[in-house]
């Protein structure tokens, strides 16, 4: 087997074209008050279920599915987000999709179920700090004030003019969001970002 | 520096910082202002009081207003990142090198060469414009070169770009209060200690409203603006509120979207790069309450435009908020007692007041009173009829005046004076509730029109109501916001409203608010003319041009304003509609009920295209999508070709290689020996459930239920009126499994579709969409060589390249990726589309162009894939379809299952019409001259030489030239095509060229029984 042309490929970083940190921020700031990364390397599964169908998928997993649309429950780093009344997307670490992905496909309890991998078709940014909801403000209609949009919160909207998942992972004084867009819309979501985050300061860098 | 200001007051305003110096330049010349002086304060405080022209005459004026009313003082100004026209030398704030600029004059402001055109004013009557479109025709072209030199307000930036960042932010809240007076703070302050989300916005530099000018009223016992700090206060410490300065609403629209534009840093010396000129809130509000305050009434009269004329509040402004005073002997006109508080400031400032003319018959009020007592010459039931001076007032012509006749009934004295301060009445600020429709009732207690409160979603207070005693304007804001906000508490649980809300208590106004409309001062006398009473000063619209209108038929107000352009500048009329409205009311002599009103529009101030275009410039103009391989054509110089967001390699030149010659090149190799596509971008739906084959059975026209696992079928779908609407292949990968392709560009569109059809239309089916477009990237293999190559980029236990069908599919590996395999063409070749996971794309395909070397493998890009399923006559849709072509138009008869009980389009397409001869239908065309290439688009005539204009047949879709054919080739949409070929049409070219000839054919040009693709 010919391994060099695959050590090229491998990896699905959106941000490969980027020199990383960037930095923007203002002369009167030390420090940039909003950070960005992407999660390389998440595995992402789109599940279409109803019904009954949840209970099980969410015994087999360990993700938790009794949700409401637009919200997101977190369990040990994975995360589950309900993109409407039988769509939700499960994030986790890279490998275990496809083991899921076995996993759901061939139990005999469920009945109705599409398990699609996606996990190169999107793309994640992890989005922490002070000015984050005043970041994502600057393109996104939804009232995204605590309010009305808190932990465990999410929404697919458009930003700027790409179309993405938003969902609030933690919602204190250094909020913390995920921001999951269309692989090939990525860089213009960076560049958007960090061209919004200026105002704040914002480290766009590899993720830790 | 230190340099007079010869009409700067001894220091007592709050509102400017006499410690602060600020030097700015007008017009070339440098002056001295301090810190929170408006341009125009700072101009009349160093004696300049002419700063612009007149837009059509040319005439000289100054500064009319203190607010973003103003009509006359438009200003350019020049920053090192831009210049920006036509802003409103009132709402300018000076700051530390400050360039400023008058507009519409040449060379200069005192000596203006066009300013011949006042001479020639029965030259410019209204609807001149018009007019010189009439008669005499021929001329029209002749006068567009002079008028569009002449035409046109102010000067764009002459650098290339605007450098200023714009930014833009969205926002909610439960209660948005528009102006920050006595009114909006009040309301604001209510709604915000109910908990409620508010935003407060004023388009001034601080919160107040005419409480910083008007001083001398007490709420609470403390004046007024003391009470006011104390609220303004408050609401900044409160973290649901937010108070927005220098910030204007200019947009209330549906569903309580509501635009406003922030200026942040425009009235900075030195702006923080980080922080954008200015921001555009778009903000949703459940309820918005209109504080808007009022507008002065200019009156009308001859000469009311020169400089040193202004209205009067405007005058009370500068002088108590800027400590300013404008002129040193004025005359007050009025028709309402608030000019009489105007004559006591110029008073108390040590102006003269030469004498106060009162259109009123005997007017009683405590104010009248005051200055009576303080020995100031009052003339009532008099008018001013006339103002005259040269480049500022000089003097003026004042006599009995009997406002019913509409004439003086007395001789006619002339008194000097250099300042004149006119007021007509208020005018509220009805612009955001006339933007939703809301109707305007007109009162004729107060003489104006005031907003019919009748919506749920916003509500107007104060001045803004028609409401203009300070007790009732503090009652009403209270009664309003607290109604408001227990409504809005009803169905949140946020809100929680006091049971009493503080109600502020102020000495009643002292004023007697009835203003007697008297709509223009008329004479008689000959040198007195009704051509300079002006009533639009932004547009030059005369009394005469209004009633010029009238005699030349235009009767209706929307008419008149047309004709006249009154209340059409940059201003909307803000100072001119009513009295517009008023004087044709008088002219028709209807009531001004009968005469009706004009409908405000946004924006409500003119606001910059910056402001509106925000960030989205340059490379956040529209993102641009690239495949995984994206580099690897990057690094091989292709050019780029944009399809739709996605960026798509389109050839890849060698050096000295032309366009033409790349293509060739990259079509030959592909026919020859191999080449290779980058087709990630094709759009891809995995299509899951037990019912998926029914499902597609019904959404294409052909047969997919029988299609056997492993197998591809090519598929069209039409939309329900049967014309086609995307196609691709489809691929069974299990019983209930699918891998459906789209068209590049229709992707999102046909899921979405889709989708709809799913929930919609027939819910009971179980099928799964999900894109999976980008989980896929795709390399085309295709030529003579392909399956050689693919044999030589595997390894020998997952060759798979042996017993490999046409429209079959197999899952295997390559170099270690996990490939899935179509063998489908869209070239004509024998071809195989290579799907790896995207993050092996770029692996993948240069893994196959380095073993591909040896075999002549060349990448090609989207023009020569073109040019080869031209050759083949395979269709785009979106090229040779437009929305309007039936499968059978396309000659695809064989695609239109006759056994399927229905799929959608199959009832349109029974239609009888649609199998009517005149329908365009799909052919093959040739050029008599091979080298020939008919431009796409071209229409097909059959006679050439026929008069015009000639019957169309159709037009061109696609056409190429082909390197292995060594020929033109083209498709075409002609009527009846189908039964034409063999016929001969012609295109005539819109360049002169002489028409080209070619032969409509079967559009199958190359290896006609396929079994090249076969292999």
């Amino acid at each position: 087997m010919d391994n060099k042309p695959l050590q090229m490929g491998v990896g699905n970083s959106a941000f490969s074209n980027k020199k990383l940190p960037i930095i923007k921020k203002p002369q009167s700031l030390d420090s940039p008050q909003i950070t960005l990364s992407e999660i390389p390397h998440l595995g992402k599964l789109n599940i279409r279920c109803a019904g009954d169908d949840r209970q099980q998928i969410s015994k087999l997993t360990g993700y938790n599915l009794a949700l409401q649309t637009n919200q997101l429950s977190s369990k040990a780093g994975r995360h589950a987000i309900c993109l409407g009344p039988d769509e939700y997307l499960l994030l986790a670490e890279q490998g275990s999709e496809t083991r899921l992905e076995k996993m759901l496909n061939s139990d005999k309890i469920i009945n109705k179920i599409a398990v699609t991998n996606v996990s190169d078709a999107l793309c994640a940014l992890s989005l922490s700090g002070l000015k984050v909801r005043e970041l994502l403000s600057k393109g996104c209609a939804i009232d995204l004030h605590p309010d009305s949009f808190g932990r465990n919160k999410s929404v697919q909207c458009d930003l700027a003019l790409a179309n993405v998942i938003i969902a609030c992972i933690e919602a204190n004084e250094t909020d913390e969001f995920l921001c999951i867009c269309r692989t090939s819309f990525a860089e213009y979501v960076l560049d958007w970002m960090i061209d919004a985050g200026y105002e704040f300061g914002i480290i766009a860098r590899s993720y830790a | 520096m230190k340099q007079k200001q010869p009409h700067r007051l001894p220091a007592n305003s709050q509102c400017i910082t006499r410690e602060k110096t600020v030097q700015f330049t007008f017009d070339g010349k440098k002056y001295i202002g301090y810190e929170g002086d408006s341009l125009a304060s700072a101009l009349l405080a160093n004696g300049v009081s002419l700063v612009g022209r007149s837009f059509k005459y040319h005439r000289p004026r100054g500064i009319l207003s203190c607010g973003s009313e103003e009509p006359n003082a438009l200003i350019r100004v020049i920053r090192a990142s831009s210049a920006e026209p036509n802003l409103r030398a009132t709402q300018i704030e000076i700051y530390d090198g400050l360039i400023a600029e008058s507009q519409n004059r040449f060379p200069n402001l005192k000596l203006d060469f066009l300013s011949i055109n006042s001479l020639f004013s029965s030259l410019f009557p209204a609807g001149f414009y018009y007019k010189t479109f009439m008669w005499p025709a021929s001329l029209w072209m002749f006068y567009e070169k002079i008028i569009r030199r002449a035409a046109g307000l102010g000067k764009v930036s002459t650098t290339d770009k605007d450098t200023d960042r714009y930014e833009h932010k969205y926002a909610h809240c439960d209660v948005l209060v528009v102006g920050a007076g006595v009114a909006g703070l009040q309301a604001a302050y209510i709604a915000a200690t109910s908990g409620a989300r508010v935003i407060i916005a004023d388009e001034n530099r601080q919160f107040g409203g005419w409480l910083l000018t008007d001083n001398d009223f007490n709420i609470n016992n403390k004046p007024a603006l003391i009470w006011a700090n104390n609220i303004i206060n408050k609401l900044h410490l409160m973290p649901n509120v937010t108070c927005l300065v220098r910030t204007t609403i200019f947009a209330n629209m549906d569903d309580n979207f509501i635009v406003m534009a922030e200026r942040v840093t425009e009235h900075l010396s030195q702006p923080d790069a980080h922080l954008p000129k200015q921001r555009l809130w778009k903000l949703r509000t459940a309820k918005t309450i209109l504080a808007t305050g009022a507008i002065e009434r200019p009156l009308t009269f001859s000469g009311n435009d020169l400089p040193g004329i202004m209205l009067a509040a405007a005058i009370r402004s500068y002088i108590h908020r800027y400590d300013v005073l404008p002129g040193t002997r004025a005359i007050i006109f009025t028709n309402n007692d608030d000019a009489y508080y105007t004559a006591l400031a110029i008073h108390q400032a040590g102006g003269f007041i030469r004498c106060i003319v009162d259109l009123r018959d005997n007017p009683k009020s405590f104010i009248i009173t005051q200055i009576r007592n303080l020995g100031i010459d009052i003339r009532f039931g008099h008018a001013v009829i006339a103002a005259h001076g040269v480049r500022h007032i000089a003097s003026v012509n004042i006599a009995k005046y009997d406002s019913k006749a509409a004439q003086p009934i007395s001789n006619i004295d002339h008194i000097d004076c250099n300042l004149l301060a006119m007021s007509g009445g208020l005018n509220p600020v009805v612009h955001l509730h006339s933007q939703r429709k809301g109707n305007l009732i007109w009162d004729e207690r107060t003489a104006c029109y005031r907003p019919e409160n009748k919506s749920d979603d916003w509500v107007a207070i104060g001045a803004a109501n028609g409401t203009f005693q300070l007790a009732r304007i503090l009652s009403e804001a209270t009664k309003i916001a607290t109604s408001i906000i227990s409504k809005l508490a009803k169905n949140n649980q946020r809100l929680e409203m006091q049971q009493t809300p503080e109600m502020p208590v102020s000495d009643e106004a002292k004023q007697n608010w009835a203003p007697l409309p008297v709509w223009s001062i008329e004479s008689a006398q000959s040198y007195i003319s009704d051509k300079t009473a002006f009533v639009d000063f932004q547009n030059d619209s005369t009394v005469a041009d209004i009633k010029l209108a009238v005699r030349e038929g235009y009767h209706s107000v929307e008419h008149v304003k047309r004709y006249t352009t009154t209340g059409m500048a940059t201003d909307q009329g803000k100072t001119s509609n009513i009295n517009a409205i008023g004087i044709l009311a008088n002219t028709l002599n209807k009531s001004i009920t009968q005469t009706g009103t004009t409908t405000f529009r946004l924006p409500y101030t003119p606001t910059s295209l910056g402001a509106i275009a925000g960030r989205g410039i340059g490379s956040l103009f529209d993102p641009i999508r690239t495949t995984r391989m994206h580099s690897w054509h990057h690094s091989n110089d292709a050019k780029f070709e944009h399809v739709g967001q996605w960026m798509r390699a389109w050839y890849y030149p060698r050096e000295g290689e032309s366009f033409q010659q790349t293509i060739n090149r990259e079509v030959h190799a592909t026919r020859h020996y191999a080449g290779l596509l980058d087709a990630s971008t094709l759009g891809k739906i995995d299509v899951k459930g037990p019912d998926a084959a029914e499902f597609l059975n019904r959404v294409y026209t052909n047969n997919f239920a029988t299609l056997p696992i492993g197998k591809c079928r090519y598929g069209l779908m039409l939309k329900e009126d049967g014309m086609v609407f995307d196609d691709g292949v489809t691929t069974r990968l299990a019983e209930d499994h699918f891998y459906m392709t789209t068209t590049s560009g229709g992707a999102a569109g046909v899921l979405a579709w889709l989708e709809e059809l799913l929930q919609t239309e027939w819910s009971d089916l179980n099928v799964y969409l999900t894109s999976v477009t980008e989980q896929w990237s795709v390399a085309s293999l295709s030529g003579p060589n392909a399956k050689a190559i693919l044999k030589a980029s595997m390894s020998e236990d997952t060759d798979i390249t042996d017993d490999f069908p046409f429209m079959t599919m197999k899952d295997s590996f390559i170099a270690g990726l996990p490939v899935r395999i179509f063998r489908i063409s869209f070239t004509g070749e024998m071809s195989f589309e290579l799907n790896v996971p995207a993050r092996y794309g770029l692996a993948l395909w240069s893994h196959l162009m380095r073993v591909g070397k040896s075999f002549n493998l060349t990448a090609y890009g989207t023009e020569a894939m073109h040019v080869l399923r031209a050759e083949k006559g395979f269709i785009i849709v979106g090229q040779e379809t437009d929305g309007t072509v039936t499968p059978y138009d396309l000659d695809m008869s064989w695609i239109v299952s006759k056994k399927k009980a229905d799929f959608i389009g199959k009832r349109a397409l029974a239609r009888a019409s649609m199998n009517e001869p005149h329908r365009k239908q799909l052919v093959g065309l040739i050029t008599k001259d091979p080298d020939m290439v008919i431009p796409e688009g071209a229409h097909a005539v059959i006679d050439p030489n026929k008069e015009l204009p000639m019957a169309m047949l159709g037009h061109v879709t696609s056409s190429y030239y082909s390197p292995n054919l060594k020929h033109s080739i083209a498709m075409g949409l002609l009527k009846d095509g189908l039964n034409r070929k063999g016929q001969t049409v012609f295109f005539p070219m819109l360049d002169g060229q002489a028409p080209i000839e070619a032969k409509i054919v079967d559009p199958i040009f190359f290896d006609k029984q396929g079994d090249r693709l076969r292999g």
